[in-house]
């Protein structure tokens, strides 16, 4: 009796100890793929309720009669992640230790890898974007001290305008439960991000070598110019309003802002994100953040998503003050 | 093997506590104040199934006072919903339901709810709650 | 009637000032078009956004020490670009005079159809100055081709562009002409049994939408997306991603919230997939597209009804099913034709058709709806 007492004592203890371990690793940013974090870092929903909505539609069977007409791409069925989806979305322990080597980051005849969907295959998306840019070390940031105050403000109001429907740049788009799409269209020599929830907008990566113009009218997205770095596309971004945050923890940014991204299809199923940010604005010099993973999520059409279509929270929102004032002086 | 059940399931409730509650949502605390917790019995007037939250309304009546108020509640999307097998139907004009949840900070009769109860049969739901969630919108 | 009937000439003379000023409302929805009032005073701000930029100003109040603070609402900050202004044409401290309409609500809004610089004494904004923004001469060409033949709805390989100047801004069934203005308020209110064959409610709908000035649209109440028909009647157009490799049509839109929606060509059923969209009704609607010679034929169902599908507000139901026809006809135009069949809210089947005007080298002007909301 007492041997077992012990024993579950020991157990429980065990457990606690392995409790604690995880939940300060659950508080890092960086999602190295091997790292239980992944969940915390991707910005996707809590796994408690579920498997994250990437893994949900991820067999092509649950499409029943609306099954695409373009076959599910094979190399989907080579990673359990994928055809399971629930070991790849809570990417703790369990998931990790049993699943297989993805498949091979896919390629163009040139060589080039493919980002997106592959060609003549059903569609899917990047899901677990970064929730928040900077290292978990904050201090590790060069902030002007106006920036850390900001940011630290932000933690408490929370008045994202990505809650009110405002199309967000840099990498907030990567953020929402629903992730985006590559889409990748040779002909025109861009690539489209398409958000598939928050505003349902959309990105351009121009890919045709142009440099940014000199007039920019400053917008929400900026304006994207890409190139090959051999398997990582660079993506270089300036011309952005303030009217958005950087990432959903508000990390602070001005219109000087130069995002330069780096997006690398490690494998099938992964696709690694960093970005530099140079913003003389509100950073004492240029930094750069951890490397983030966008996992794949197989056979997952864009559906239609319209924030503005019941949204309580402009009326709702106060952060941490008691009231807001709402009034302006004009009605749009 | 008990002891090895034990463990494993103290694992497993580790790996779901992952979850790092100090992150709290983004627009969950800006809107909602968890610490203001109620709990509601009514009957159903309106349901939006909608983005970016399903929406469904009761009226509640006081049984001290015979008043009856309208109260608003938010839930998770519609396809986080039904991952938790709602359809648009689980809840019907008329339904009477228990609802648990976290009240809106502006003071007005809305809750982010966490669970409903259907009281005829008396089945529970989650309510796919963004509190907690890194994002949601 | 009288009263009305007046009001109605009122805002058309008005609007014919203003015209092509096709931006977010017609402003008789927010303003009182029969008034004009003239404000002088001194500018504090100017909100450059869409859907409206704004000039705020103080102006002096009579025994009073301290100013009235008012909005004057100009065009969109796209529309104002295309006709030279800037930011900086008028500057906080610059002293200026206004003429136009006030708010309807008696909020201190006025719409500022004539903005004079009291320094310079110019006029820095009038309308459009009177003409619309000056399109570039096109040459015209063929219909370009993919190699397969079918016509191109795009650029042709590596160029930009977009689909703009609608020639209709807002539906009227074909073989009927019905003066009406550029957001689709009729200029004759007697004439909305012309319009479409409209079922008893739908049609009191329609003329109460009318009566109304349009000031419920959904789209300027709360930047609903621009469903249906109601997209190809944008000032700042669409444009058509062909997404060869997966047999989508992408429609990306100008107006609205700068939003996309698919048109599926590899034969799928219209049916939602579970965890997306499942069997909810759409703005956009369900749409599959097949190519039926050099016309692309689409075919959308599954139609919410919570927003417009027609600039002039006429009604819908979600019984609505489209079928559009697109011919690129040649390099510089586009003809969109569709077939309305509603029988919720139509006696029969009924047509409307008009031309899209090829922009070429340019992206579409970036437009948010929600720019200029809390």
């Amino acid at each position: 009796m007492r041997n077992r007492t012990v024993a579950n004592a020991f157990a429980v203890l065990t457990a606690f100890v392995l409790t604690l371990g995880l939940v300060a690793i659950g508080f890092g940013q960086a999602a190295a793929p091997a790292a239980p974090a992944a969940p915390a870092a991707g910005g996707g929903r809590a796994q408690r309720g579920g498997a994250a909505p990437a893994a949900q539609a991820a067999p092509a069977a649950q499409n029943g009669a609306t099954a695409p007409a373009l076959p599910a791409a094979p190399a989907d069925a080579a990673a359990p992640a994928a055809g399971g989806g629930r070991g790849g979305g809570r990417g703790g322990g369990r998931g990790g230790a049993a699943a297989a080597p993805s498949a091979p980051t896919p390629r163009r005849p040139d060589g080039k890898p493919i980002l997106g969907s592959m060609p003549g295959t059903a569609t899917g998306r990047w899901n677990g974007g970064p929730t928040t840019l900077p290292p978990r070390n904050l201090d590790e940031v060069p902030w002007q001290p106006w920036a850390r105050m900001v940011y630290d403000q932000r933690q408490i109001d929370q008045f994202e305008p990505h809650t009110r429907c405002k199309a967000s740049g840099a990498a907030r788009q990567f953020s929402t439960p629903y992730g985006t799409e590559l889409l990748e269209v040779p002909d025109l020599q861009r690539i489209y991000i398409m958000d598939e929830g928050g505003p349902h907008s959309y990105r351009i990566i121009y890919m045709d070598g142009r440099p940014h113009p000199k007039d920019l009218v400053p917008t929400n997205y900026g304006h994207s110019i890409g190139s090959w770095d051999g398997d990582t596309l660079v993506v270089d971004t300036v011309g952005y309003n303030e009217k958005f945050w950087m990432d959903t923890r508000g990390t602070p940014h001005t219109s000087q802002l130069h995002f330069i991204e780096r997006f690398t299809r490690t494998d099938f199923n992964t696709l690694q994100y960093q970005a530099t940010i140079d913003d003389p604005g509100a950073y004492t010099k240029p930094w750069t953040t951890p490397v983030f993973s966008m996992r794949w999520g197989a056979n997952q059409d864009l559906f239609e998503y319209v924030c503005q279509d019941n949204n309580h929270g402009p009326e709702l929102m106060l952060g941490s003050q008691e009231s807001v004032d709402r009034s302006i002086l004009f009605v749009p | 093997m008990k002891r090895h059940t034990i463990a494993l399931l103290a694992l497993g409730l580790a790996v779901l506590a992952i979850v790092p509650p100090a992150m709290a949502h983004h627009s969950f605390s800006a809107e909602f104040d968890s610490k203001q917790q109620v709990e509601l019995q009514g009957f159903v007037t309106k349901v939006e199934w909608t983005n970016p939250h399903v929406w469904f309304y009761i009226n509640v009546t006081d049984p001290t006072t015979g008043r009856t108020t309208n109260w608003g509640f938010e839930m998770g999307p519609p396809h986080g919903l039904q991952a938790g097998g709602w359809t648009r139907e689980t809840m019907k004009l008329g339904d009477e339901v228990r609802v648990n949840g976290s009240r809106a900070k502006n003071g007005s009769n809305k809750v982010n709810a966490r669970n409903v109860i259907l009281v005829k049969t008396g089945k529970k739901m989650g309510a796919a709650s963004s509190e907690g969630d890194a994002a949601t919108q | 009637m009288k009263y009305l009937v007046g009001l109605f000439a009122g805002s058309a003379a008005i609007l014919v000032a203003l015209a092509p000023a096709l931006a977010q409302h017609t402003v008789a929805a927010k303003f009182d078009v029969s008034k004009t009032m003239t404000l002088t005073g001194t500018v504090t701000q100017i909100d450059w956004a869409n859907p409206y930029s704004h000039i705020l100003m103080k102006v002096p109040v009579a025994n009073s020490s301290t100013p009235a603070r008012w909005a004057v609402e100009i065009e969109s900050a796209i529309l104002l670009a295309k006709n030279g202004w800037s930011q900086t044409t008028v500057k906080p401290g610059d002293v200026i005079k206004v003429e136009g309409p006030p708010a309807r609500d008696g909020s201190k809004q006025i719409s500022g159809k004539n903005v004079v610089l009291t320094s310079t004494n110019k006029s820095v904004f009038n309308g459009y100055n009177g003409t619309p923004p000056a399109k570039p001469a096109v040459a015209s060409a063929p219909t370009p081709r993919w190699p397969d033949g079918h016509p191109r709805l795009g650029p042709t390989s590596g160029q930009t562009g977009y689909w703009g100047n609608p020639s209709a801004t807002s539906l009227v069934q074909t073989g009927v002409t019905v003066p009406m203005d550029a957001y689709g308020l009729l200029k004759n209110i007697a004439d909305v049994d012309k319009v479409a064959p409209m079922q008893k409610w739908a049609r009191d709908v329609y003329e109460m939408r009318q009566r109304t000035f349009l000031s419920t649209d959904p789209m300027f109440q709360g930047c609903k997306p621009p469903g249906g028909p109601r997209q190809y009647q944008q000032i700042y157009g669409v444009q058509f991603v062909e997404d060869l490799e997966h047999k989508r049509i992408f429609v990306l839109m100008g107006g609205g919230n700068r939003n996309e929606r698919i048109m599926y060509t590899d034969g799928r059923k219209q049916i939602g997939q579970r965890g997306g969209d499942d069997d909810n009704p759409l703005y956009y609607g369900r749409a599959v597209a097949k190519w039926d010679g050099d016309t692309l034929v689409a075919d959308i169902i599954g139609f919410n009804e919570k927003f417009w599908f027609d600039n002039g507000g006429l009604p819908h139901t979600e019984k609505l099913h489209l079928v559009e026809r697109y011919t690129r006809m040649d390099m510089n135009t586009m003809k969109y034709e569709v077939t309305i069949d509603d029988p919720g809210a139509y006696t029969k089947t009924w047509s409307a058709s008009w031309n899209l005007q090829w922009i070429p080298g340019e992206e579409m002007p970036y437009f948010l709806c929600q720019d200029n909301r809390p």
